[in-house]
């Protein structure tokens, strides 16, 4: 069945059929249903299609009537509490969290382990990444192309890779392959072969794709503004999928060690959602998880971080771009900062779908498709950007008005019409985040992955309503700071050097996101940990 | 290594109960263990197509509305409009101010809203608390009745003109290849086919779009008659039937839509076009046209699809990435369309090797499935993969609406997805190696090669 039928093309998704308005929630994506298909039978080949004769069409009337004059009230609210989740421990220790949805006969699983990208060594980016990838590509007894077959084999899904603070086995499967498909996931967590010969195709797999990541400006740019704000000695500098030259150093014994110090019950949390019980699943998982042994795991600690100085405009030449890809940033918050609610209704004030930014850079000057801002949320601070996409001949001025939106949201209240669209918004859709088994799986990863206790969810909306215009500008004069701003540009130099410097003092990056000296050449300096500059968070804006 | 025997995977979805409507005579009823979405059809005086899906799971309704206009729509000179228009539908109208239609929604908690224009419909939806159902039907029956009673269309039009070539350099003309659909589609599709353009369009016909052609585009297409709305999620439906006539039942009917023809394309001689762009690694697409959606073989081609080039398990990733490691990724899809498919595979290459190296292989696989049927292992896998993706895909309530949708516009039966995961299951092996045969055939193909060059744009050009 065709999950995506718009017109896609390929691995490179380079084209949609489909084209959607780029609206307010990120997260959604127009959805994409068959948006071709003849009824009954398609007309015989080719050939003698004329365009339509267009007559004049006649105006249509409607007739007006009060009921239309105003927005309608409200009917009566729904009162709705997220569901009921159980949290119970397996012999070994291992925490187990279950939602269940019986709707569909479906079943997901998500072993969250609780060391993820930060954990990497500054010199090899990847290494997390890279150790979790492994774990579906061949354990003791089932070859990489085995797990495969058999996972497909079963319609089911396995997936793994690490975020910044975790590393995740995932698994969906239908309930009634939920036997076979457990089989499968608790040997991958458990047995994994680290083969050094599937090792190898892997890593040169991964390393022609992130040679790749050059030629999208948008990514350029969100890499090159990681290694900014965090400098080279700290994990949050580089991409979670490593570099050219990190993953180079990255062998088979390092992914052995890293699972050995990691992967362990007492350091992880099973969240499953869908159509399984409790006493089911329970038992269920002590037969599949019998033989994992608790182990010490050393927590780590993060450097501090080196960002710049002061304001500045980082550019990197994209000669003849049509566009500029453009990230103001900094540091932000962490995910336990107590100014998390306050920081999440202002953030959504400033750069939300069709709210400041995108008023002014997209509906009022019609420079970009799309102008937003994000705080991305990890155990220690995680990076603050606004941005996005804009025209090359006013990118200087693109970059003024983002400025003055910073600004402005730091040197006045909100007005109480946006603070109530912005708190209504999120209060109200708050239903929306519990409605799927994938999105209720997401809330309970996200109270594992930062032990937040287990009555947060149950306190979200009141938290979010209780933030006052006071909340937002003090938060706005907290974590906005306009005299300590990374400006990364990608774009054609020739035609916007001039102007950007007019702003701020410019400095030229290479792809790399290394320093250029004024003959072109990347400079040899800065070279200890590798050369690449890149992050793989950018895409992800708004709140 | 062989896949052990897939297991047989018939589906027990207890809680969709039987659909409303009977599905229609002609087809045979669905076995009894396949899915279904529950609905109620109806059409009001106006012509306007009115589908309901009562879903109380959570207190969140989605209305979507589809109008029965595309891309394949738009006449030489004015491609793109279709898209253009579906931007100036949020821009406000009678009632709706500039900039409120999103503000209106964001503060009654709309947890999605958007729109989005293809070459054969275009859709616009919100997935709102159940408490604002009243409000998105204002919202939507005041675009489809007063839209062009606003003050004045002039300065919207040219802002959101600005923004849709903003969307443009975004989507193709920044981005790594981007001018590829472009390229492919006037290869495949002739110059009068519907096809033959793009549905972001030119940047001459968007500067090119007046006020006027703003107003007899929506008095042509923005109709009841060429509309369908689904209501699906926590709804009483006596109540959403009373909602929906009071909003949308004094709208005007319109004028039957005359379209523009096109029908199924093949190709009687092969193409192949050598492109180039400011990349890193050369890429490959390989494009066959295809049976439109729906049409026979088009299922048939799904299946051969997954066989070929879906994940790891498949025969173009073993081959080409897993042992012979000479490329980096590979994948195939039938991307099926109302006129006219594509069957495309495309691969990335490691470096060290060429695009000709992995093109040999994929047409040494091709010519495998064109030689013997896959065998009954290998069928069943990629069956329970499209079956089970189909379940995955049924759970929120807008998925649930945007499916009743096309469902009911390809083939005028909301519920036909029981007898569509039965064609799928009715898909035999002979039949695989007959469409590989006649479709993936040597000749009906346009072949697209890129290779890096760093003078040439990012969106990539045709080399001279």
């Amino acid at each position: 069945m065709k999950s995506s039928p718009l017109k896609k093309h390929g691995i490179l998704a380079g084209a949609l059929a489909a084209i959607g308005l780029a609206c307010a929630a990120p997260a959604a994506r127009p959805a994409a249903t068959p948006a071709g298909a003849a009824a009954a039978s398609p007309p015989p080949a080719a050939s003698a299609p004329a365009a339509a004769a267009a007559p004049t069409p006649a105006a249509r009337i409607t007739p007006d009537a009060p009921f239309r004059q105003q927005p309608p009230a409200a009917g009566p609210e729904q009162p709705f509490h997220p569901p009921r989740w159980s949290r119970f421990k397996l012999k070994n220790g291992l925490e187990v969290m279950l939602v269940e949805f019986h709707d569909l006969p479906l079943v997901d699983l998500d072993m969250v382990v609780k060391t993820g990208s930060a954990a990497n060594p500054p010199d090899k980016a990847g290494l997390a990444d890279l150790t979790a990838r492994m774990l579906v590509e061949g354990t003791k007894t089932r070859g990489a192309l085995q797990i495969a077959d058999q996972v497909a084999a079963l319609g089911a899904t396995l997936a793994s890779g690490s975020t910044w603070e975790a590393s995740s086995v995932v698994l969906s499967t239908l309930t009634k392959n939920l036997d076979p498909a457990l089989a499968i996931f608790a040997d991958v967590v458990q047995n994994p072969a680290f083969d050094a010969k599937e090792y190898a195709r892997v890593r040169d797999n991964l390393m022609t794709a992130i040679v790749r990541r050059k030629d999208s400006p948008p990514t350029v740019a969100g890499l090159a503004l990681a290694h900014l704000l965090y400098g080279p000695k700290h994990p949050y500098a580089w991409p979670t999928t490593g570099t050219e030259a990190s993953i180079k150093k990255v062998t088979p014994a390092d992914l052995r060690a890293f699972y050995e110090a990691n992967v362990h019950p007492n350091n992880a949390t099973l969240v499953v959602a869908g159509d399984v019980t409790e006493a089911d699943l329970r038992a269920k998982l002590e037969t599949a998880f019998k033989g994992w042994r608790t182990r010490h795991v050393t927590a780590r600690k993060l450097p501090p971080p080196s960002p710049p100085a002061q304001t500045r405009v980082f550019l990197i030449d994209k000669a003849g771009a049509p566009q500029s890809s453009i990230r103001v940033g900094q540091i932000g918050i962490d995910r336990l900062n107590p100014d998390y609610f306050a920081v999440s209704v202002m953030n959504l004030i400033l750069g939300g779908g069709f709210y400041r930014l995108d008023l002014n850079l997209r509906e009022g000057k019609g420079w970009t498709y799309g102008a937003r801002s994000s705080f991305e949320t990890r155990r220690a601070p995680g990076p603050f950007s606004a941005g996005g996409e804009f025209v090359a001949p006013h990118s200087a001025d693109s970059v003024a008005e983002i400025l003055k939106e910073v600004n402005g949201i730091r040197d006045s209240d909100v007005t109480d019409a946006e603070l109530a669209r912005a708190k209504d918004q999120i209060v109200k859709s708050f239903p929306a985040r519990f409605a799927t088994r994938a999105s209720a799986l997401a809330q309970l990863v996200d109270l594992a992955v930062f032990g937040l206790p287990d009555g947060y969810w149950a306190d979200y909306t009141k938290n979010i309503a209780a933030v006052t215009k006071d909340d937002v500008r003090r938060v706005a004069r907290k974590y906005l700071d306009p005299a300590h701003l990374a400006i990364v540009v990608v774009g054609d130099r020739k035609s916007i050097e001039g102007p950007l410097g007019k702003i701020a003092p410019v400095e030229l990056l290479d792809l790399d996101g290394e320093p250029v000296t004024a003959g072109g050449e990347a400079k040899a300096t800065n070279k200890t940990a590798s050369s690449e500059t890149q992050q793989s968070h950018d895409e992800r804006r708004g709140p | 290594m062989h896949a052990r025997a897939a297991t047989a995977l018939p589906l027990l979805l207890s809680m969709l109960a039987p659909p409303a409507t009977p599905p229609p005579p002609a087809a045979p009823p669905p076995a009894a263990d396949l899915p279904q979405i529950p609905f109620e059809k109806y059409t009001l005086p106006n012509g306007l197509e009115v589908i309901l899906h009562e879903d109380h799971r959570t207190p969140e309704v989605a209305v979507d509305v589809w109008y029965k206009v595309g891309s394949r729509d738009e006449a030489p000179g004015h491609t793109g409009f279709a898209h253009l228009f579906e931007h100036i539908m949020f821009q406000g109208t009678k009632h709706i101010p500039e900039d409120k239609y999103f503000a209106y929604l964001q503060k009654a908690g709309a947890s999605n809203v958007n729109g989005s224009t293809a070459t054969d419909r275009t859709n616009y939806f919100e997935v709102v608390p159940s408490s604002q159902l009243e409000l998105a039907l204002w919202l939507e029956s005041d675009r489809m009745g007063f839209l062009l009673e606003r003050p004045s269309f002039k300065e919207t039009l040219d802002n959101q003109r600005d923004v849709v070539k903003n969307e443009r350099r975004q989507r193709y003309e920044n981005r790594p290849v981007g001018m590829l659909p472009e390229v492919l589609e006037a290869a495949i599709y002739p110059p009068d086919h519907p096809y033959h353009h793009s549905v972001i369009g030119s940047m001459a016909d968007l500067s090119a779009a007046s006020v006027e052609d703003v107003q007899s585009f929506f008095r042509t297409y923005y109709a009841p008659g060429n509309a369908t709305l689904t209501v699906s999620g926590d709804i009483d439906r006596a109540r959403a039937k009373e909602l929906v006539a009071r909003y949308f039942g004094p709208i005007p009917a319109g004028a039957p839509v005359v379209r523009r023809a096109g029908g199924e394309v093949r190709l009687a001689a092969p193409k192949r076009i050598a492109m180039e762009a400011k990349i890193q690694q050369p890429q490959l697409y390989v494009d066959y046209p295809s049976p439109a959606n729906f049409a026979p073989g088009d299922r048939e081609l799904d299946v051969l699809a997954n066989i070929l080039g879906n994940g790891k398990a498949s025969r173009l990733y073993k081959r080409l990435v897993y042992d012979l490691k000479i490329a980096q990724a590979v994948g195939a899809s039938q991307q099926s369309q109302l006129l006219s498919s594509t069957f495309e595979i495309t691969a990335l290459p490691m470096p060290g090797h060429t695009l000709d190296e992995i093109l040999t292989v994929i047409d040494d696989e091709v010519a495998k499935l064109q030689a013997a049927p896959p065998d009954a292992a290998e069928l069943d896998r990629a069956k329970n993969q499209i079956e089970s993706e189909t379940v995955r895909s049924l759970e929120s309530v807008l998925a649930r609406a945007e499916r009743l949708q096309s469902y009911n516009y390809l083939l005028g039966d909301p519920g036909f997805l029981p007898e569509d995961l039965r064609r799928y299951r009715a898909v035999d092996a002979t039949s695989i190696q007959r469409y590989a045969r006649e479709v993936l055939n040597g000749n009906n193909r346009v072949v697209v090669t890129v290779e890096p060059n760093p003078d040439a744009p990012i969106m990539g050009r045709v080399k001279k």
